[in-house]
């Protein structure tokens, strides 16, 4: 149902619109994830939308359906249940308004308002002073949030017609071709269907439908958003399509040099290695994390400049040229430790290389198949 | 630096790197929302630090970004070139378009009121074909010519009026010269009040020189230099209002041609007044301004000068609209491209930014001829900078980048408001670099006082 406040979202005429349709099919033909169990463990969560008063703020337990055993636990959130709400009513009310959603949406404060206060929760609980954030942090929040995606966000979950109207049109082609993007064209339709039944919102729970347009919080643009939903559960189904513990390319690096080592019964070349190695990860520790994850997308996960420079906010030229300032500062660190404190004369420096060479061949076309 | 080591490096980054990840699976791997926010750049600097070093290490999380990286490829190609094509299109257009209108409507303008004038001096006038000789005689004659000197559009009036023929010793030479060069000038010229206006010109120029010769001539007669002075005085009026009339009449042949070509050949000012110059050789158009001013009141015809100098100004007007109009769309042209040199002027005409590459800025403090380069974070495109002063600077650009420096050497990022593309400023506060106002592209205001740690979004 709708409540919608007094003066400014009266929708004007029938309340129909408002009226949540619970029968509200999907254009596309047929969700299939209907019939199929989701499998997901789904934490019960305080029931959102009842129009009574204003709602005792806990943070509540966001978790995410789909997530991996180890996850559960990490999504679990300390409820520190403040006292009152973090976000004043017309606060919320000046949000909506800037937002300018159609009347049709039904979005009302107070609706509006919950979320917020979930978000700001959401954010500043994490951080570990304890005392509630100061108003002037929360506004500068609130002016970064994409109020106008959380707006259609919280219609969608309670399932208004219009909003879902929207929603269609605009953000379901979209959802479709990122998850052509991500999973190839094998995976997406099943990807894509999967999620957006679960935005619709299959599950009732404590009487009430669970959409995961729930766990939007506002501070992405809905776009981004769902990509990440897409991105995590295709990346968690590979892992366990895979069955293997890790993705990391070190299993495919420990594969391959298990062949290895019985071709070389040189001990010399053996230390030479090892000794490299020790040296190789002393150096990397020691890199700035932002150097360090520029090396790891290009060496391990095989992106394109132009994704590196996305992902880092950087332009692709500058990531080709910090990537090989980053290179050439590993090398000269690594050269400089072999040399001082293993004491290797230069003959027995390139004889380092010429080992590692052979040791740990790097293809990249290679590494990019292996990728998919 | 042997071969060997660039050979090897790869391979050993790969498995250096490997080899430490794998520990980090599951524990701290932040949610969607979290990595959402972190794409779009929206969590704040220490957040971005934190998952900056958990994303070093976790191999999970890095595939789950890779993978919004390839979702958000086609559609981000496909609306930054949609987009950035439209703004390109739109932004030198809007202002080309208004410099062109503003063009044509005051050239129809200007046109207009000449003509009504010259029609108005059509009925003033009498015949207008006056012969050379008669201007050189009309010139000789002193008592005449004071009167005439008072009054250009009186003087060719005057001058069929003398019909006197005396010889003058004057060079017909130079006379002719002066004829042809007018003449030629004058070509597209129908109206007769036109010629009227230029046989005044030559008639002064020609009194210029002959009055220089009487000058020579009678030396110690205080009564013939003072009639010289007169003259001269009147001639330098009659040169002075000479030399807007000319201007202005120089001006229609201008307009005439297409507007682009206006614009091109308007942006130099200096070209136009060169050619009136050169319409009417009078140097005496520096003429002592307060001689011009005394002989100035000419009751029959008071409109020229306060036409010539409304015209000069609107004249001036459109010089600097199609200037303006130039220079945007060059300014446009360098910032469509991302690694242009955007220059970046300062209060200080000495001190110029010129941001050279896509990290690199550098300084100058002479006008451009040595550079220092100062080095800067990041490399979205900048799209508006502004310099309240030699050492404060803010630059704004796509997704939330806002750089600043307040010495003029050491930039430093600011935390944005949000990772919306920024489109300008409306407000720089000079005094410390603290306070500014940035806009993005879609309307919205946030104002800092501080520097940018905590921004309002503001009307």
């Amino acid at each position: 149902m709708c409540f919608s406040s007094a003066a400014e979202y009266t929708p004007s005429g029938s309340s129909d619109y408002c009226a949540v349709s619970r029968s509200f099919l999907a254009p596309n033909s047929g969700i299939p994830g209907l019939d199929r169990p989701s499998g997901e463990v789904v934490k019960s969560r305080r029931p959102l939308g009842q129009p009574e008063g204003p709602i005792q703020v806990s943070a509540s337990s966001v978790s995410l359906s789909g997530s991996v055993e180890s996850r559960e636990a990490q999504a679990e959130m300390p409820s520190t249940s403040p006292a009152r709400q973090l976000v004043p009513l017309d606060v919320a009310r000046g949000l909506l308004r800037k937002a300018a959603a159609p009347a049709e949406w039904c979005v009302t404060a107070e609706r509006i308002q919950q979320t917020l206060d979930r978000s700001v929760a959401h954010r500043f609980t994490t951080a570990v002073s304890s005392r509630p954030p100061d108003s002037r942090a929360i506004q500068s929040y609130f002016d970064s949030l994409h109020i106008a995606d959380l707006v259609l966000a919280c219609a969608c979950s309670d399932g208004n017609a219009a909003a879902w109207d929207f929603f269609v049109a605009r953000y379901r082609p979209e959802l479709y071709r990122a998850a052509r993007a991500i999973a190839g064209e094998d995976g997406a339709r099943e990807l894509a269907d999967s999620l957006y039944a679960e935005l619709y919102g299959l599950r009732d729970v404590d009487g009430r439908r669970k959409s995961l347009f729930d766990y939007f919080l506002g501070r992405s643009k809905l776009s981004t958003w769902l990509h990440a939903v897409l991105a995590q559960r295709h990346v968690d189904g590979f892992r366990r399509a895979r069955k293997t513990e890790s993705l990391d390319e070190d299993s495919e690096v420990q594969r391959s040099d298990q062949e290895v080592p019985e071709v070389s019964p040189d001990p010399e070349r053996e230390r030479y290695l090892v000794m490299l190695q020790a040296v190789l990860l002393t150096t990397l520790g020691l890199l700035e994390p932002r150097d360090r994850l520029r090396l790891a997308y290009y060496y391990l996960d095989g992106l394109k400049l132009a994704q590196i420079g996305k992902l880092l906010g950087e332009h692709e030229a500058t990531v080709s040229r910090k990537l090989e300032r980053t290179r050439r500062d590993v090398r000269k660190k690594v050269d400089a430790a072999l040399r001082r404190e293993k004491k290797l004369s230069e003959a027995q420096l390139q004889l380092c290389y010429e080992y590692a060479r052979e040791e740990w061949p790097f293809d990249l076309t290679q590494a990019l198949s292996a990728r998919e | 630096m042997g071969r060997e080591e660039d050979k090897s490096m790869p391979g050993m980054l790969r498995r250096g790197l490997a080899a430490e990840a794998g520990e980090m699976a599951g524990n701290d791997c932040p949610e969607p929302e979290i990595l959402a926010a972190y794409f779009d750049r929206s969590l704040d600097a220490d957040e971005t630090a934190r998952y900056d070093l958990h994303f070093s290490r976790c191999a999970n999380c890095r595939q789950q970004l890779g993978a919004m990286a390839r979702a958000s490829d086609g559609e981000g190609e496909k609306k930054a070139a949609s987009g950035w094509e439209w703004l390109l299109g739109t932004r030198w257009l809007a202002p080309a378009a208004i410099g062109f209108a503003v063009l044509v409507i005051v050239s129809g303008f200007m046109l207009h009121m000449r003509r009504r004038d010259l029609a108005n001096d059509v009925a003033m006038s009498r015949e207008p074909a006056a012969p050379p000789t008669e201007i050189v005689d009309h010139a000789a004659h002193n008592p005449e010519t004071h009167s005439v000197a008072n009054s250009a559009a009186n003087s060719a009036q005057a001058a069929p009026a003398s019909n006197e023929s005396k010889a003058k010793p004057v060079p017909p030479l130079s006379m002719s010269a002066r004829e042809d060069q007018l003449s030629s000038s004058a070509n597209a010229r129908t109206h007769t009040s036109e010629e009227m206006y230029r046989q005044g010109l030559a008639m002064a120029s020609r009194k210029k020189q002959i009055e220089s010769q009487q000058a020579m001539n009678a030396k110690g007669s205080a009564g013939s230099s003072a009639v010289a002075a007169n003259s001269r005085a009147g001639g330098a009026e009659t040169s002075a209002r000479a030399a807007p009339s000319a201007a202005m009449v120089v001006e229609p042949e201008e307009a005439k041609p297409p507007a682009a070509d206006a614009v091109k050949s308007q942006s130099k000012p200096s070209a136009e007044s060169s050619r009136a110059a050169a319409g009417a050789p009078v140097a005496s158009a520096n003429a002592p301004g307060p001689a011009a001013g005394r002989v100035a009141p000419a009751p029959d015809t008071p409109a020229p000068p306060p036409r010539a100098s409304f015209e000069s100004s609107m004249k001036a007007r459109v010089n600097d609209q199609a200037a303006q109009v130039a220079r945007s769309r060059m300014q446009q042209a360098q910032l469509s491209s991302n690694l242009a040199g955007i220059t970046i002027t300062t209060p200080d005409p000495q001190v110029i930014w010129m941001v050279s590459d896509s990290d690199n800025i550098s300084r100058s403090e002479d006008a451009g001829a040595t550079w220092k380069s100062e080095q800067i974070e990041t490399d979205d495109r900048f799209v508006a900078s502004s310099a309240p002063t030699p050492k404060i600077c803010w630059l704004v650009g796509e997704r939330g980048t806002i750089l600043r420096t307040t010495d003029g050497k050491t930039w430093a990022s600011v935390q944005p408001p949000s990772n919306a593309d920024f489109a300008g400023f409306s407000r720089v506060d000079a005094k410390d670099g603290l306070t500014a106002t940035v806009t993005t592209m879609d309307g919205r205001k946030f104002s800092t006082t501080d520097g940018g740690r905590i921004w309002k979004l503001t009307k």
